[in-house]
């Protein structure tokens, strides 16, 4: 069997002639933070993965970044200073215009479509009433017209049906 | 996750508050960590003021980079990450600091313009893969263990031995072939 450290050094001298005559590869553009996170946590597809590799062998300043990025991934979490939080929250820009909720919290979606729904219903029966209340007032006004146009209204069965003088199709709303 | 980082970015203050509350330390850890590892003591450098840098990054241009971040494909943690380490360096090269690099040798050693005289010429297209060609990079270039070139690539060790152990493989037979 031979000598490991020997036969460490064959492999290193192979590696240095592929090395050497391999031809330079471009040094690639910025690489796609969306890309290099999933890269870094194993989410990325096979051909993703090649390009971020080639593009680690092609530039070693990815490869730095990726090695560090790495150290970061896994260093122990640090005690954030309150100000730092604080300036954070106060960056909201004021040109985002925030959503001002009336309620606030967990519920505060669902009142507000109850609140929505309760609105519909309201002028739906408002349109309800009003169309109700036309129809008595039409009643009403008709028993007002002298007899001679009454008398026009009667020739035909639907507008008798209609504008019944006794009240009875049309609901007889009182005025 | 989305339900927050949308409702950010439909500009929500309880939901921002809500996402500095949870992430400041990611970005503060990763600035402070990129910062410290370039810069010697200076109290003109700022991890603070940085850090904030990133907050600011992301709520500039109608939040353009929190609405770059696609969910789908990595965690907003490894993200934040990048953009936290992107923004320290920006931030180091605009105050022009002398640094201590990374790596100082990397620099430094002059780029070889043309293959050694013992190297031969035509190398076959793809004769090793890029996950190969990393591995022996790492392992012989950068003299790293297998466990450090696997924590970099992000797999497993053995991942690395079979790695090496098929690019030697290749190596051998086209140089073999080539002797011969």
């Amino acid at each position: 069997m031979s000598d490991p450290r020997q036969q460490n050094r064959l492999d290193r001298d192979l590696w240095r002639r592929f090395s050497d005559a391999a031809p330079k590869a471009k040094k690639p553009g910025e690489i796609d933070p969306n890309l290099l996170a999933a890269y870094l946590d194993g989410t990325a597809s096979e051909k993703e993965g090649e390009e971020v590799e080639h593009a680690m062998l092609a530039d070693p300043s990815v490869l730095d970044m990726v090695r560090e990025l790495r150290e970061i991934g896994a260093a122990a979490p640090v005690v954030v200073p309150e100000t730092v939080k604080a300036q954070a929250r106060a960056l909201v820009p004021s040109e985002i215009a925030p959503r001002r909720k009336v309620f606030r919290g967990r519920w505060a979606d669902a009142v507000q479509w109850l609140a929505a729904a309760a609105a519909i219903l309201a002028v739906s029966a408002w349109g309800y009433w009003l169309g109700q209340n036309t129809s008595a007032m039409q009643t009403q006004t008709a028993s007002l017209v002298p007899t001679s146009l009454s008398l026009e209204v009667e020739e035909t069965n639907e507008s008798a049906a209609i504008f019944d003088v006794n009240g009875g199709n049309g609901g007889g709303g009182v005025l | 996750m989305d339900k927050l980082i949308n409702s950010c970015l439909e500009g929500d203050p309880d939901a921002w508050d809500a996402f500095v509350e949870r992430y400041a330390a990611v970005v503060y850890g990763a600035v402070r960590r990129v910062v410290l590892a370039r810069v010697r003591k200076d109290p003109s450098v700022s991890i603070e003021d940085i850090a904030q840098d990133v907050f600011l990054r992301l709520l500039q241009n109608n939040m353009r980079a929190l609405r770059s971040y696609d969910a789908s494909r990595a965690s907003l943690v490894t993200w934040l990450t990048i953009i936290a380490r992107n923004v320290a360096l920006d931030a180091l090269r605009k105050k022009i600091l002398p640094t201590v690099p990374v790596e100082a040798d990397r620099d430094a050693a002059p780029e070889k313009s043309s293959p050694s005289p013992s190297a031969t010429g035509n190398l076959p297209a793809g004769l090793l893969s890029p996950r190969q060609a990393l591995v022996l990079r790492l392992l012989f270039d950068e003299q790293l263990e297998v466990a450090e070139t696997a924590r970099i690539l992000g797999v497993a060790e053995q991942t690395v031995r079979s790695a090496k152990h098929k690019a030697m493989n290749k190596l051998r037979k086209h140089f073999g072939a080539e002797e011969n």
